[in-house]
């Protein structure tokens, strides 16, 4: 076998698995924290899918650009959201200080969304190139929203809420996150 | 496989200047999670995102099916629009309705982009990723310390209680479910109330009435964990239910009292339960019923004209077996019938176990009907034990007969 013939086997092998390599995030990491807050946010809203009975409930779909909301939002669905603090344990003031953030996230995220939507179907519709800086800007926006809203609820719960939220965060739901890069050519 | 990619990744980049991560360095972020949200509740939630400058450009699909051990009870395919956005699908499940099971939540997702190049499977290009995740719900059950014993009021008497300690065990169920109690049949056969101190993990039951036979479990009662009901606990209120005379005859042995005033006569009992077994120990007293004095002369005094627990002249008092020293190892209790030489009445002199036992007409002196209760030192309170005993005391000796 002919050395090209490895590096093309190679090349294709890894193409097929080692461009699929899925980790799990570290601790900290901003997206896992969007991740959590959108996890929140999607279960605490009224039921958007459908009623399947007898048991079983369901949610799901795509999430919508333009949802609206303000940081004063109380969750909708608010036994779900009892249930959420139940399973935290977060106290009366540490939970509404997470309703707080979460909110704001929302807000604050989907209006980044509404933007990039925006900008992209200018793009789709003049058949230009996308400006990669303000693609990347878009991303940086997230990540500093996101680090910059890490750092105001560590501040603002308790010490114990504090622990108990990121370390669930940290913990439980960052072990059932995965990210993979998908890579790609422009 | 790892090692060969390894090994051999970095040099086939650097030969392949075209392959995956030139231009779009976008990573998708998915998760697959199942919890228990409280003790009637399974959450399962997976969403796919793209985190990177080109999430804009990309189309999402994510596709669940979701479980209860090898039954499929629900799928999902949700898809994003182009233009930012993830998918995300959500099922909650009801315990009480699905039952207690492995629940698990397969999700596909897949990702594509043509800004990217990177087309959806089955193109060669494409992305997709599994991820899985599951959970095993036990049914919470309720456990007993002991079996409650029906005592018509007491709450314990003896060695015996009318209240079981009941614990429910949350088999998994989060701590901080909300716990109720209820019966599922036979309310009428007792009262349940928990412990507030322990968050009703605990509750006691009480035993308010007999069960409807020996061995009948007419209670059931399950503790609900946010509205999903433990197995239930099978109770049967077993009673006190009769006295039983230990050794077969009508008496044990007659003796003199204090040897120149009369007689004692001692029989030993015991008391059944409603399957005929013996009890260890349960307080018992005893009261009578009306009385007649055929001996002519009527002067011996008549049991129904005494006060519980006071002797009269006569000696005559309502027996009342309340000390565990008043019982033995095996529950039973020893009653006496006697007749002591008073004015009026005169016992004939028996010599110790030298016994005339004439129950000749002529020799009977007071006839009596006894009536034994159990769970209570107060004579006439307690459970009836249905012993109508015909008592009768002759010249020189008493005789109980049921």
């Amino acid at each position: 076998m002919r050395v090209g013939h490895v590096f093309l086997i190679a090349v294709l092998i890894c193409g097929a698995l080692c461009g699929q390599s899925t980790t799990t995030p570290p601790p900290g990491d901003p997206d896992v924290f969007l991740a959590f807050f959108r996890m929140y946010d999607r279960t605490t809203s009224p039921s958007v899918g459908k009623e399947v009975s007898p048991g079983v409930g369901f949610k799901g779909g795509a999430a919508a650009a333009s949802r609206t909301g303000s940081a004063t939002d109380a969750p909708a669905d608010a036994a779900a959201a009892v249930a959420w603090q139940r399973r935290l344990g977060l106290s009366d003031a540490d939970f509404a200080t997470l309703n707080r953030w979460s909110a704001t996230l929302k807000s604050q995220t989907e209006q980044l969304r509404a933007d990039g939507s925006a900008y992209w179907a200018e793009v789709t519709a003049r058949k230009i190139p996308p400006d990669q800086a303000k693609l990347q800007g878009f991303r940086a926006s997230e990540i500093a929203l996101a680090r910059q809203a890490m750092a105001s609820l560590k501040a603002q719960l308790s010490p114990g809420g504090s622990q108990a939220l990121f370390q669930f965060i940290d913990g439980e739901f960052r072990a059932a996150t995965h990210t993979a890069p998908l890579g790609g050519r422009k | 496989m790892k090692l060969v990619c390894m090994t051999l990744l970095p040099l086939a980049l650097q030969l392949v200047p075209a392959a995956r991560g030139q231009g779009c360095i976008d990573k998708v972020l998915y998760a697959n999670y199942t919890q228990r949200t409280g003790g009637n509740t399974v959450f399962s939630y997976a969403e796919e995102e793209i985190t990177g400058p080109d999430a804009l450009t990309y189309w999402l699909t994510l596709s669940t099916q979701f479980y209860q051990n090898t039954t499929q009870l629900y799928s999902n395919q949700a898809a994003s629009s182009q233009g930012g956005g993830g998918v995300w699908t959500e099922y909650s499940i009801t315990l009480q309705s699905t039952g207690p099971g492995t629940f698990t939540l397969n999700s596909l997702n897949q990702a594509s982009s043509d800004y990217c190049g990177i087309q959806a499977p089955p193109y060669s290009d494409g992305w997709n990723g599994y991820a899985t995740s599951g959970l095993a719900v036990q049914q919470p059950s309720v456990s007993s310390a002991s079996p409650p014993m029906f005592l018509n009021g007491a709450a314990s008497s003896g060695t015996q209680t009318a209240v079981s300690a009941l614990t429910a065990n949350p088999n998994g169920a989060p701590a901080t479910s909300t716990i109720t109690w209820r019966f599922l049949a036979g309310s009428s056969y007792g009262t349940v109330t928990c412990v507030e101190d322990s968050g009703c993990a605990q509750a006691n039951y009480t035993a308010t009435a007999p069960g409807s036979a020996c061995g009948a479990y007419d209670v059931r009662i399950v503790a609900s964990f946010d509205g999903f009901d433990s197995t239930a606990l099978w109770i049967f209120n077993n009673a006190p239910q009769s006295v039983f005379h230990m050794w077969g005859g009508p008496w044990d042995s007659t003796n003199p009292w204090a040897p120149t005033a009369g007689w004692q006569t001692t029989y030993t009992y015991k008391v059944l339960d409603m399957c005929s077994q013996p009890i260890n120990y349960v307080q018992v007293n005893e009261t009578f019923g009306s009385s007649s004095e055929p001996y002519p002369g009527g002067t011996w005094c008549l049991p129904s004209t005494n006060q519980p627990g006071v002797p009269d002249t006569c000696g005559w008092a309502w027996g009342s077996w309340s000390n565990a020293s008043q019982f033995d190892q095996y529950g039973q209790f020893v009653d006496y019938l006697f007749e002591i030489n008073k004015s009026g009445k005169y016992p004939p002199v028996i010599a110790s176990g030298q016994n005339w036992f004439d129950e000749s007409a002529s020799s009977n002196v007071v006839d009596t009907s006894q009536f034994f209760y159990a769970g209570s030192p107060t004579n006439g309170q307690g459970v009836n034990l249905n012993a109508l005993v015909s008592m009768t005391h002759y010249l020189d000796h008493g005789k109980s007969v049921q």
